[in-house]
């Protein structure tokens, strides 16, 4: 068994990494591996996994934790977990790494630039979280590339009740006929929330590019009762002034914003009360709270590109068309821009019921997409990692 | 034929093992004393002072009580009350002058083997002194803490940064930069992974037990951080500097309202400047630790 360094984001308020680092290392050490996270924005919050984190402020102390670490605990090998330009800075900074180096990542738009595939295949292996990633990686010529197929606890993900529904709807103050709205997105660029935004305010009011201006000069009213619960990083310096937006769009009364971190039970809550998830990302590597939508069997609505795309194919979810594509400064990638009209006919379909997809088989999905196969992959290639030295040794 | 010349050994040669019913019995004198600190908050003091006896469960202890100036209408009644106990004496300082000079003056007043620095807002649980004694019948072992909770009801403290129960102090190790900080602090004492005992790599001096002979060849407390910060760190690395340990015993443990003297009194410490005192002394030879014990 192998003395494992896994480094990646562990901020506890919730971020990506997170999910697939904390349940990936316990089934690491589950697995009889000894596992030691560096923590990469941690600070120290109390908790329960079989593992230790140690805080990193920042990429530059996790990189001197790692080579303090590569000295005085000697790993075998270090699992990193990150956006792949880290990578890049994290491989650069340790060129005579003693240890071998596997790297999980996202790839989150197509193509993958050659620069970054270049980065994807100096480590040992390359794990990516979506199958588009992995073909993407592959296309530019990645040939060490894998994929890890992450998932989430469906034991904790699990249906609501008809009355768990009914009653949390009532301690959130919502009326039986409410119509919810659920987002839960970083507040940034990529994720496209006043995409959301518009195509919710385009719903209530039923009426298409809705804003203040328009609302005062047609005397518009809301058609629909209906709530925007938006999960989001509200004072981001790159996002939304969201309340403003949300004036913008005369939708003030119906957003319900809440900052995130929230916990499970709170988290879990909000998605039992709604009626539909839409996130209007330009791309994504995977999306994990899409995957916790199919989990509740909420019907879920999303761009159709990237990892997406994958996610919700088959019926699983409803693909919003995309009227804009564009080449994005990071990675060079393209960014989808969903059609604002189409987004909002899903959210009507859900509504009156005429579009459903299969959130059975959503479920079924997600279900399939379980920690212990992911450990499984990961576990493979640490073998194949360490047959490759045996073979190495004796020839 | 020639005498052999006897070599001295400038080195330390490692502490007796101190069997403690020899030394009560032979001397017929204490094995401990116990230094306390005084700035107000008497109330408090009387909490320390009466949960030594079941913590000492059976070991002869001296209390030395150096006050730092408190008011004579805060303490004057209270310390009349105490000139009948046998073994416990009252130092009295016209005004504060800092933590670490008052245990040196402290330490300096009696002569048992063993010393056991205690700050008065520290209730100590049964047989907690019997178990850091206990601790230090092992030579290797240079420096004894102990395991604080943080108490139920911390009365008019802020108790948002005192959760109740929870960990004060199991020790404390350096960050990725060098800096001392006490690890997990808020945690649930019954959390598996604060059983992670490692030796620390430094403990605090509110509950701080020591050999006498090594504070001597050390010279106590490093009077250069004024009214304190940095002094117990500082004395922890003298005592590994000596081929010592430092450990904690958690096998008992205390409750440590923390700073209430400061948060009462609104007391502030000379942190940076003692940080800089500190990292003059010992910043070339500083270790990362937290990583072993997180």
């Amino acid at each position: 068994m192998s003395k494992i360094v896994w480094l990646s984001d562990t901020d506890f308020k919730s971020s990506g990494y997170f999910n697939i680092t904390m349940p990936l290392c316990s089934e690491l050490v589950s697995l009889g591996h000894e596992v030691k996270v560096v923590g990469f924005g941690y600070k120290g919050e109390e908790h329960y996994f079989p593992f230790s984190i140690i805080p990193a402020n920042n990429l530059s102390d996790s990189l001197a934790v790692l080579q303090n670490l590569s000295i005085l605990w000697k790993p075998d090998i270090a699992i990193v977990a990150l956006d792949i330009w880290m990578h890049d800075n994290i491989m650069r900074s340790m060129q005579n790494r003693p240890f071998d180096y596997v790297g999980i990542m996202p790839v989150e738009s197509d193509p993958l630039c050659l620069s970054w595939a270049m980065v994807m295949m100096q480590m040992q292996k390359s794990l990516v979280i979506s199958e588009f990633g992995t073909q993407e990686a592959k296309k530019a010529g990645v040939t060490n590339v894998t994929h890890l197929p992450v998932g989430i606890d469906t034991n904790l993900w699990r249906v609501p009740t008809e009355d768990e529904r009914k009653s949390l709807r009532t301690s959130f103050g919502l009326e039986e006929s409410a119509f919810v709205v659920l987002t839960v997105a970083d507040n940034q660029e990529r994720k496209n929330l006043a995409a959301s935004m518009q195509m919710f305010a385009d719903f209530v009011y039923d009426h298409p590019h809705v804003s203040d201006t328009l609302i005062q000069e047609l005397n518009l009213t809301p058609k629909v009762d209906a709530k925007y619960i938006l999960i989001t990083r509200e004072f981001s310096m790159l996002g939304w002034k969201l309340r403003e937006l949300a004036q913008e769009f005369g939708i003030n009364n119906q957003m319900m914003l809440f900052e995130r971190g929230v916990g499970f039970k709170e988290l879990w809550s909000l998605y039992a009360i709604a009626d539909v998830f839409l996130l209007t990302s330009k791309s994504e590597g995977l999306g994990m709270p899409i995957l916790e939508s199919m989990a509740v069997k909420l019907p879920t609505i999303a761009t159709n590109c990237t990892g997406m795309a994958e996610l919700l194919a088959d019926n699983r979810g409803l693909l919003v068309d995309y009227d804009y594509v564009h080449r994005d400064p990071f990675g060079n990638g393209r960014r989808y821009w969903a059609d604002i009209t189409h987004g909002t006919s899903l959210l009507k379909g859900i509504r009156d019921k005429s579009l459903l997809p299969d959130v059975d088989a959503a479920r079924k999905y997600v279900e399939g997409r379980t920690w212990k196969n992911a450990a499984n992959v990961l576990e493979s290639v640490l073998k194949e990692i360490e047959d490759g030295k045996e073979k190495q040794k004796t020839e | 034929m020639a005498k052999k010349s006897k070599k001295r050994n400038k080195n330390i040669q490692p502490p007796r093992i101190v069997n403690r019913d020899m030394l009560d019995k032979a001397r017929g004198s204490s094995l401990l004393d116990i230094i306390i600190p005084v700035f107000k908050r008497i109330d408090l003091l009387k909490q320390c002072l009466a949960a030594i006896p079941e913590a000492a469960d059976g070991i002869a202890y001296d209390i030395i009580i150096v006050d730092n100036g408190t008011p004579r209408e805060d303490c004057e009644q209270f310390y009349s009350t105490l000139d009948n106990f046998k073994g416990i004496t009252i130092l009295r300082n016209k005004e504060n002058i800092g933590f670490p000079k008052a245990c040196n003056q402290g330490v300096k007043r009696k002569n048992a083997p063993l010393i056991l620095l205690l700050n008065s807002d520290v209730i100590l649980q049964p047989k907690s002194i019997l178990g850091m004694v206990s601790k230090l019948d092992d030579p290797t072992v240079g420096v004894v803490g102990l395991k604080l909770l943080f108490p139920d009801n911390v009365g008019e403290l802020n108790a948002k940064i005192r959760p109740a129960k929870c960990i004060q102090h199991i020790g404390m190790h350096t960050d990725i930069h060098a800096d001392f900080k006490h690890i997990m602090v808020g945690w649930h004492e019954d959390n598996p992974r604060t059983q992670n005992w490692v030796d620390p790599y430094a403990i605090t001096g509110a509950c701080l037990m020591t050999r006498r002979s090594l504070w001597n060849k050390v010279g106590g407390l490093f009077e250069g951080y004024g009214h304190g910060t940095y002094e117990d760190v500082d004395f922890c690395l003298c005592i590994r500097e000596l081929g010592l340990r430092v450990v904690l015993e958690h096998n008992t443990f205390g409750y440590h309202y923390t700073g209430a003297t400061a948060e009462t009194y609104k007391i502030q410490f000379p942190m940076i400047m003692n940080k800089m005192t500190f990292m003059s002394r010992w910043g070339a030879k500083l270790n990362y630790t937290e990583w072993m014990a997180l």
